[in-house]
């Protein structure tokens, strides 16, 4: 039973740059993504954007996407330090992203956003999707991170 | 009878023995087999006993609607009880005993219930054992009521659960399903395909129909070849589908490991599908009817479809010498099917006056009796059936005339077939009775169909053209509808309509006598269909005969409400991960390895994990309490407070969001100051509390309460795009991005000046209740000086990556003053201590700001702000509300939170004036301190009052709440 098989190689864990953006108006989405340098920017609500980015770059895609957003009713934060994050690649992994989310992956919002905002388990998380292998990237708040990795090895034997 | 094997059995592997234990024998049987299977062709007739009466009861259904064979599976705590023995599937060291039966099956001490019988009727227990108490029998009769034993140890199973999507769900694996799958999957839509049961092909599996050309078997192999090619299909066994519910959502329970053998069993048991589906298709078959009449329980009477099942499944022949009994064709093909696998049917009684003629002239050439237009009137037999009356029936379908006994070894019965429609049903579909049929069938639902016999479709042909789109309404031919057998207009009270809650024919009259008219009061009054077979094998015919006895056609007396689960479901498998350590999302501190290598006491506090205290060895936890307490009042404490909440709120209209969430006023407040803060709901009601802080002109930092976090950011964020549309302002929940550590006491500014710093912590530089920002320990940081503790007391937060850092300096920085580590229990020491206010503790649905000593900060603020409204309505403004006081113990002894406070001198029945709601024993005082809201208390103090605790009464006095320092001397150094 597939159950059975090992999750090293499909649960990794990551540390990626992220940054929160929250505009309450005007349309900052060109704006915003015109400042970033390669980073992967998803609108996950109105007037919400997070940027998944190198972490060495988190400094200077936030400095850029501040300049780009002016003042005003607008926050771009550095989150890095509050989320922990998991790659989930393949059958195996998107098969742990089942178990917990009702997400549908072949979603239209997923497909033409790139991340959602949705819950895994008891918590809300982002699930970006990586490519198409598939691999998906979900991001907790990273006092959850002890929750998560339960989540993960329940209902896995071995 | 004697249940032997014969040929056949498509799902047993002859190769395979399997040894198992039944009633503490021990037995074998054949991989394939389930446990009714194995032990009917052992010869087994006797399974259990019945639920009230305790009567001998035999096997009658193949499936999940048996209502007689429940089992208790395995022992200790792999124990499951409950379980049909037609739905266990045999595995190598199985053990199973019967339920309800002491000392044994063959002789049980309570089958003297049997004696009493016309004493406890259904619902005996609304009328009788009234006196001289009903509560004296209670206990008596509720021990005596149950089936098998509830397990007494922890479940050591694991259960997983998942969400699945799919264009088509089909449900069921017969030829209904099967086709619908093929249909589907070769259009190249997404199908999941499931059925039950471990094996494919339904009823028509391992029997002779012809499919298309080809043998039943041979149809189903190929189908199932082709399904399982396409990629886009996903066939699921051992799947039942439990739920219909909103959307196209379907529960699926999966069972993974329960046909293995125990030592054998990895990885979760069961596994709970949360299936949406584009369209479901519902192939969920029908279910069978007993018929009824006097003594239709004895072992040996069984359904023939069951019969027919045994036999082309598991090679059994449940009987050798049957008589059959039955109102439709169905049977027919059943007795010679049986026939020709080497049983000798006795007789074929059809209560039909003119059954088809083919069929009689079939039975004729076999040799086999007939009686048409009649029907059994009672068998007889204590543990097996040995013999059965057949009668006549007149027009009236009332026996009529001389019974005729026929001897047999087994009453093989068919009351007609109903479609299985609870999935319809709860997915919102209506239903329709067809007077061929005598049943009800579906009525179309969009986005549902019902196929084959799920929809009272009985004809191959038909099934397969209504799956592939182009089938027609099928015209079925008429069964004799026959609900009660009997020679009088009384049903027998010693005919069985609901096998498995004891229920007769005599208790749906006496419902009807009684006036419990409606379907729904019948099921209850009688608990008719309320057993674990959820009434598959009864509801049909106790509706059809309160029908009869009331002159309402059927259609007006209707069904009950059909809701899930289909069949028991463990309650493992709903909870899935959410047992122990994930029964919730709990929270981990910043510095969690930290606490626990000092050894931290850990619990759970709103959702985090968080230092009670630290006890050192030797020490008590009330000990270390004491200790740490005094050491953050005498010297410097530390503590980790990163569960408070932080929200950025950011915009030019900051300020004025602000104001109107706060009591007080925040616009005034000057960049770099804090303020405490009172958050309200509509009602006026306390609903948050803590610092906010002025970080720039347009942008603040909210403080919340620990694990409030969330629930505010959302309330704000509720109010903004919902109401306040118009105010340019953002918000953000940071929490988890900061660790704080609080360093409390008078030596904390000395700590702190000795880690390399850009902030000044001189008194003047950096007073109490401001905020700065800079670098602490080379580590970039948001340091506010507010205190909880009544000391001189800074929160430090820096990025929480960079925690463990800024713990190594404090510590040591701290260790030559003597910085001690101090747990929440010292942190509510403390503040109890103060008399400051804790939400949650002292606040409760109905505390408003005026009750907790702000009617000041109400009546300051000019501008409006949530829940201001509220606070003026009578009730808020009356004398004698519930107020926030302290208690002082005449005797010096501890006091419980919740204890009572009540005025001296009254006696009797006398109410409540208000509780205890935070108490600590003080070391800084050497006397208990405690915090309560009593009625009208700020004009209470120094008034001496009671204290009833559980039964206990004490003396005390109502003091001022803060208990030390009140001036605050010692927050402004």
């Amino acid at each position: 039973m597939s159950e059975l098989m090992p999750l090293q190689d499909a649960i990794l864990a990551r540390d990626p740059g992220v940054i929160i953006v929250r505009a309450r108006s005007g349309d900052r989405d060109a704006g915003i993504r015109a400042a970033l340098n390669g980073a992967a920017c998803h609108r996950t609500a109105p007037g919400e954007w997070i940027v998944i980015c190198d972490p060495a770059e988190t400094a200077a895609t936030l400095a850029a996407i501040r300049a780009a957003c002016g003042d005003g009713a607008v926050l771009a934060i550095d989150i890095s330090h509050g989320v922990t994050a998991l790659e989930l690649v393949g059958a195996r992994g998107a098969e742990r992203l089942a178990a917990y989310c009702d997400l549908d992956p072949g979603s239209e919002r997923l497909a033409k956003e790139g991340a959602v905002r949705t819950r895994f388990g008891e918590i809300g998380v982002v699930i970006a999707r990586i490519d198409d292998r598939p691999a998906y990237l979900l991001i907790a708040d990273q006092s959850y991170a002890e929750y998560l990795a339960l989540l993960m090895r329940h209902g896995v034997a071995g | 009878m004697s249940g032997a094997r014969c040929d056949g059995g498509h799902a047993i592997d002859r190769s395979r023995p399997v040894n198992f234990r039944w009633a503490g024998r021990d037995y074998a049987g054949f991989a394939g087999d389930t446990l009714a299977s194995a032990l009917l062709a052992n010869g087994v007739r006797l399974f259990g006993r019945s639920f009230k009466y305790h009567r001998p009861r035999g096997v009658i259904a193949a499936g999940l609607d048996e209502p007689n064979a429940i089992v208790q599976l395995e022992t200790g705590a792999n124990t499951i009880p409950n379980l049909k023995a037609p739905y266990v599937e045999l595995y190598e060291g199985l053990n199973a005993a019967p339920v309800n039966a002491w000392p044994s099956l063959e002789f049980d001490l309570m089958a003297v219930n049997g004696l009493f019988k016309r004493f406890i009727p259904a619902a005996f227990y609304y009328k009788t054992f009234m006196w001289p108490n009903w509560l004296l029998f209670e206990p008596a009769i509720r021990k005596a009521a149950g089936l098998g034993r509830a397990p007494e140890q922890a479940d050591p199973d694991s259960y997983a659960q998942a969400s699945a999507r799919c264009d088509v769900l089909v449900v069921g694996g017969g030829l209904a399903g099967l086709a619908a799958a093929l249909e589907h999957g070769r259009a190249g839509r997404s199908v999941l395909i499931v059925t039950g049961g471990a094996h494919w092909g339904g009823r028509l599996a391992g029997g002779a129909d012809v499919i298309e050309g080809a043998n039943a078997d041979a149809w189903i192999a190929r189908a199932l070849a082709e399904l399982a090619a396409l990629p886009n299909v996903t066939l699921r066994n051992r799947t039942l589908a439990t739920g219909s519910y909103d959307h196209g959502l379907v529960s699926l329970c999966e069972r993974l490991t329960d046909h293995l053998p125990l030592a054998a069993r990895r990885g979760p048991r069961q596994k709970l599908w949360r299936v949406r589906a584009g369209r479901i298709i519902l192939a969920t078959g029908a279910f069978e009817r007993p018929l009824v009449f006097s003594n239709n329980d004895v072992p040996g009477v069984m359904l023939a479809g069951a019969a027919l099942a045994y036999r082309r499944r598991h090679g059994v022949l449940a009987a050798r010498n049957p008589v059959i009994a039955t109102n439709n064709d169905s049977a027919w093909a059943a007795a010679f099917e049986l026939a020709d696998a080497g049983a000798t049917i006795a007789a074929i009684a059809d209560a039909r006056p003119a059954p088809p003629e083919h069929l009689v002239a079939e039975a004729k050439r076999r040799g086999i009796a007939v009686f048409t237009g009649s029907a059994p009137e009672k068998a007889f037999g204590g543990k097996g059936v040995h013999a059965v009356a057949i009668a006549a029936l007149d027009g009236a379908g009332r026996l009529t005339g001389a019974a005729q006994r026929i001897a047999c070894d087994g009453v093989l019965m068919s009351g007609g077939w109903s479609p299985a429609v609870h999935l319809h049903s709860q997915s919102g579909g209506k239903l329709a009775l067809d007077p061929a049929l005598q049943s009800f069938v579906p009525q179309s639902l969009s986005g549902a169909p019902s196929l084959g016999a799920a929809a009272g479709d009985f004809s191959i042909a038909n099934t397969l053209a209504t799956a592939r789109g182009a089938g027609a309404k099928i015209a079925n031919d008429p069964v004799r509808p026959l609900w009660s057998i009997s020679r009088g207009d009384d049903p027998h009270a010693d005919a069985w309509v609901d096998l498995q809650n004891d229920v007769t024919a005599g208790d749906v009259a006496l419902a009807a006598r009684e006036n419990f008219r409606s379907v729904e009061h019948l099921k209850r009054y009688t608990t008719l269909g309320m057993a674990s077979d959820q009434g598959k094998t009864s509801n049909v015919n106790g509706i059809g005969i309160l029908s009869d006895l009331l002159g309402r056609p059927i259609p007006e007396i209707g069904t009950t409400r059909f809701r899930p689960p289909y069949d028991p479901v463990t309650l493992g498998v709903f909870a899935g991960h959410r047992i122990g350590d994930g029964l919730h999302a709990r929270r981990r501190l910043a510095l969690a390895a930290a606490h626990e290598a000092a050894g931290a006491k850990m619990e759970e506090y709103g959702g985090w994990m968080r230092p009670v205290a630290y006890p050192r060895a030797g020490e008590s936890e009330d000990e270390a309490i004491a200790r740490e307490v005094l050491a953050v009042r005498n010297a410097v404490g530390l503590f980790e407070a990163s569960p408070l909440g932080k929200i950025e709120v950011k915009g030019p209209d900051a300020a004025r969001l602000l104001d109107r969430i706060y009591v007080n006023t925040v616009s005034t407040l000057k960049p770099g100051r804090c303020r405490y803060g009172l958050m309200l709901d509509e009602n006026g009601t306390i609903f948050d509390d803590g610092i906010v802080t002025r970080l720039a002109e347009d942008h603040f930092l909210v403080g919340t309460t620990s694990g409030h976090a969330v629930t505010v950011a959302e309330r704000l964020e509720e109010w903004l795009q919902c109401e306040w549309i118009d105010l340019e302002v953002v918000t953000q929940d940071v929490t988890g991005c900061w660790a704080v550590l609080n360093i409390a006491g008078p030596l904390a500014r000395t700590v702190l000046e000795g880690i390399e710093s850009d902030i000044d912590f001189g008194r003047e530089a950096f007073p109490h209740m401001t905020h700065r920002e800079g670098r602490l320990a080379g580590l970039e940081a948001r340091i506010a000086r507010v205190s909880f503790s009544g000391e001189l007391s800074y929160e430090i937060a820096v990025p929480w990556r960079d925690a463990a850092r800024l713990w190594d300096a404090l510590l040591q920085a701290g260790a030559p003053h003597g910085l001690s580590l101090f747990g929440i229990e010292a942190l509510m020491t403390l503040r109890i201590e103060k008399g400051f206010l804790h939400v949650g503790s002292e606040t409760d649905g109905a505390t408003q700001p005026q009750d907790v000593g702000f009617a000041g900060a109400l009546a300051a603020k000019k501008s409006d702000h949530v829940g201001r409204r509220s606070t003026s309505r009578p009730d808020s403004v009356r004398d004698g509300r519930r107020q926030l006081v302290g208690i002082a113990m005449a005797d010096g002894r501890p006091v419980e939170p919740g204890a009572h406070i009540v005025r001296p001198g009254a006696e009797g029945e006398i109410g409540s004036d208000g509780w205890i709601t935070s108490a600590a024993w003080s070391p800084t005082l050497s006397a208990p301190v405690a915090l309560a809201m009593i009625d009208g208390g700020f004009a209470r103090l120094g008034e001496d009052v009671r204290v009833w605790n559980l039964g206990q009464w004490r003396e005390a006095r109502v003091v001022e709440p803060c208990r030390y320092d009140p001036q605050g001397a010692r927050l402004n150094v």
